[in-house]
């Protein structure tokens, strides 16, 4: 039998929420139902056809706004269903009297796993939908990296690379001397006995090194449980405007940019592009054709330029069928801004609030002024009711390895 | 008193709990049916009564396990109506908790609908009452005191908000109106605690409870999730 499902809703939608009750019933047909002063018909109320293209069962839909009386269509032969997950209870009630006897009450549960039955004792279990795929269907784009789960044996470099003392810090030269040096990433390529690779930047004054080495440790031990990405953007949604923020904050922040980023920006804009004064750097930009910039710059640094222009930005994250899990990543000392910084991007920006957030610091947890280092944090974050958890570095790698 | 003249309040309580004393007020019930849930800030017959001021009013409270697991919300709910089943002088809250709750509860004890509009207006079979509630009724119910003019969780020594100045409870618009005073010298610091315990809070408390008042020389951006709940206003710098 077909399904017609009613839902109460306002504008704008909750796609998010949408998304997953839409999964869980697999509608033929939907009757969203607002209550609204305004006139429903200015607003844009499309399904995007992202959406439409992922449930083909949807074959139509309509708005009516309740407010002024207007009736759904009649639609014989159809099931009717109400879903309680989204909307105000006083519309789902109005909804009920309308449609009188004949219709069944469902709530889709928040994860989106399971549809319960509420007049009824039935629930049924819901293929969930693939997390990174609702983030995408929301509307929201994101770039990230996967992050390789192949082995890689740790305990062969990190007693030679890493200097363990409060913090674990990198000795690049010793890190230059055991692998390939690549001169644009600054990255170098470990090789262990097993014929396994990491590549880890080579630079001890940022955190990229520790990045490298957490990430891959990450995915290691995640897996066939859980993808793990980093590098994790949350993009603007017009792409000329990203790229156009990444290279303008890329040319203010030109002190910390590899040699081979700045001789590449240099070619394309035709200046020397070191110390460049803020009226420089917006003429500079008005003379660049922003859309070929793409063809002009070689992958590695437009990629750089791309991210740099994001909305904002995370170290990785875990996901599975259920969650997305955040990851924060410092060599510095972690202070209650860094964790509410990645508490507000899982609270604000996901639309798949992160079920934990992790923040990675370079950190012994072993060493004598761990815990009163961390006290103050750890405090503040139970008295702000943060879900952050700082993890150390031997909470990771043993400092033997 | 016979059981068929007793009238019965079927009130699910959340987060905002100044609906529950208006749907009180209005129907000023013989028996009251308060269903909570384990996440909800702890709420006991004598804060009720307190708050209320109705010593006499028979109050049950049945707290359901978990507000966010939808077939367990069921199955407690289907529970707890075979041990009160529905009569004919029942009246039904369906704007205290969440969709489910609040949905279920109209359909396991389908009386009189009470629903309580924005302002404290409650309403059934169309006919509007406004209500006025006192600040100890509102804090009481809360589990809140009031310590030097700013607001305090029962027992807690830190201020509900940091970082702000006072508050006052606007009676017509049914909220607690806490005020900010963001100066050079406190700017960033309050800034971050607006930010940090507006959203926060309205988790807590429900999001309808509290409304801020920011009185600042600067302006600032807030995240569009908690702009509706915080009024900037524009003060001339000294």
């Amino acid at each position: 039998m077909k399904i017609n499902l009613f839902l109460s809703c306002r504008h704008p939608l909750n796609w998010n929420s949408l998304i997953k009750i839409i999964n869980a019933h697999k509608p033929n047909h939907i009757t969203f139902c607002h209550y609204d002063e305004r006139d429903i018909s200015e607003l844009d109320l499309k399904i995007p056809e992202l959406i439409i293209a992922k449930f083909p069962s949807i074959e139509g839909y309509e708005h009516i706004n309740m407010k002024n009386e207007e009736k759904h269509s009649s639609l014989p032969g159809f099931e009717h269903r109400l879903d309680v997950r989204m909307g105000a209870s006083f519309s789902q009630i109005m909804i009920k009297e309308m449609v009188e006897s004949d219709c069944k009450f469902f709530s889709t549960s928040y994860d989106g796993t399971k549809l319960v039955r509420l007049d009824e004792a039935e629930e049924y279990e819901v293929e969930p939908i693939d997390q990174l795929e609702l983030l995408r269907l929301s509307g929201v784009s994101y770039s990230h990296t996967p992050v390789s789960s192949k082995p890689f044996n740790f305990e062969e470099f990190i007693p030679k690379i890493i200097e363990i003392g409060e913090q674990a810090n990198l000795n690049s030269e010793e890190l230059k001397s055991l692998g390939v040096f690549d001169t644009k990433t600054m990255k170098v390529r470990l090789t262990d006995s097993d014929g396994n690779i990491l590549d880890i930047d080579s630079r001890e004054d940022h955190g990229f090194w520790y990045e490298d080495i957490v990430m891959r440790k990450l995915a290691i031990n995640f897996a066939g449980k859980k993808r793990v990405f980093a590098n994790v953007t949350r993009n603007q949604k017009n792409r000329s405007k990203q790229i156009r923020m990444g290279l303008k904050r890329v040319l203010k922040d030109i002190d910390s940019q590899t040699d081979y980023i700045v001789n590449e920006l240099s070619k394309v804009l035709s200046t020397e592009v070191n110390d460049l004064e803020d009226s420089e750097i917006n003429a500079a930009l008005q003379q660049v054709s922003i859309e070929n910039l793409e063809n002009l710059l070689d992958n590695f640094v437009f990629n750089h330029i791309f991210a740099a222009g994001a909305k904002n930005e995370f170290d990785g994250m875990l996901v599975d069928d259920r969650s997305i899990e955040t990851i924060e990543i410092k060599t510095t000392s972690p202070n209650l801004n860094q964790a509410r910084k990645l508490e507000t991007f899982s609270r604000y920006h996901s639309p798949v609030k992160g079920s934990r957030m992790y923040l990675v610091t370079n950190f012994i947890t072993s060493s004598t002024n761990y815990d009163k280092r961390f006290k103050n944090l750890r405090r503040n974050l139970g008295l702000e009711s943060i879900d952050v958890h700082p993890i150390g570095f031997d909470n990771l790698f043993r400092p033997n390895q | 008193m016979n059981r068929q003249n007793v009238t019965r309040l079927i009130a699910p309580i959340g987060r905002s709990r100044l609906n529950i004393l208006a749907a009180i007020e209005r129907v000023n019930p013989d028996e009251l049916i308060a269903i909570t849930t384990n996440q909800n800030y702890k709420i006991d017959e004598k804060g009720i009564k307190l708050a209320t001021g109705l010593n006499d009013m028979k109050v049950i409270i049945r707290s359901l396990s978990n507000a966010f697991d939808v077939e367990c919300v069921r199955n407690e709910m289907m529970a707890i109506r075979d041990e009160f089943l529905p009569s004919e002088n029942d009246f039904t809250l369906i704007s205290g908790s969440t969709n489910e709750i609040s949905f279920l509860s109209h359909l396991l004890w389908p009386g009189k609908i009470v629903s309580i509009k924005r302002g404290l207006v409650s309403s059934i079979d169309g006919i509007d009452d406004e209500h006025i509630i006192s600040n100890d009724s509102v804090l009481t119910l809360f589990g809140l005191q009031d310590i030097d003019g700013n607001l305090h969780r029962d027992g807690e020594r830190k201020k509900l908000f940091p970082g702000s100045s006072s508050y006052y409870i606007d009676k017509l618009r049914g909220k607690i109106c806490i005020r900010w005073d963001l100066h050079q010298n406190n700017f960033q610091s309050s800034l971050v605690n607006l930010r940090n315990h507006v959203e926060k809070k309205s988790e807590l408390f429900g999001s309808n409870t509290f409304h801020h008042d920011v009185y600042s020389a600067k302006g600032f951006n807030l995240h569009e999730k908690i702009r509706t709940m915080v009024t900037i206003i524009s003060e001339e710098e000294e």
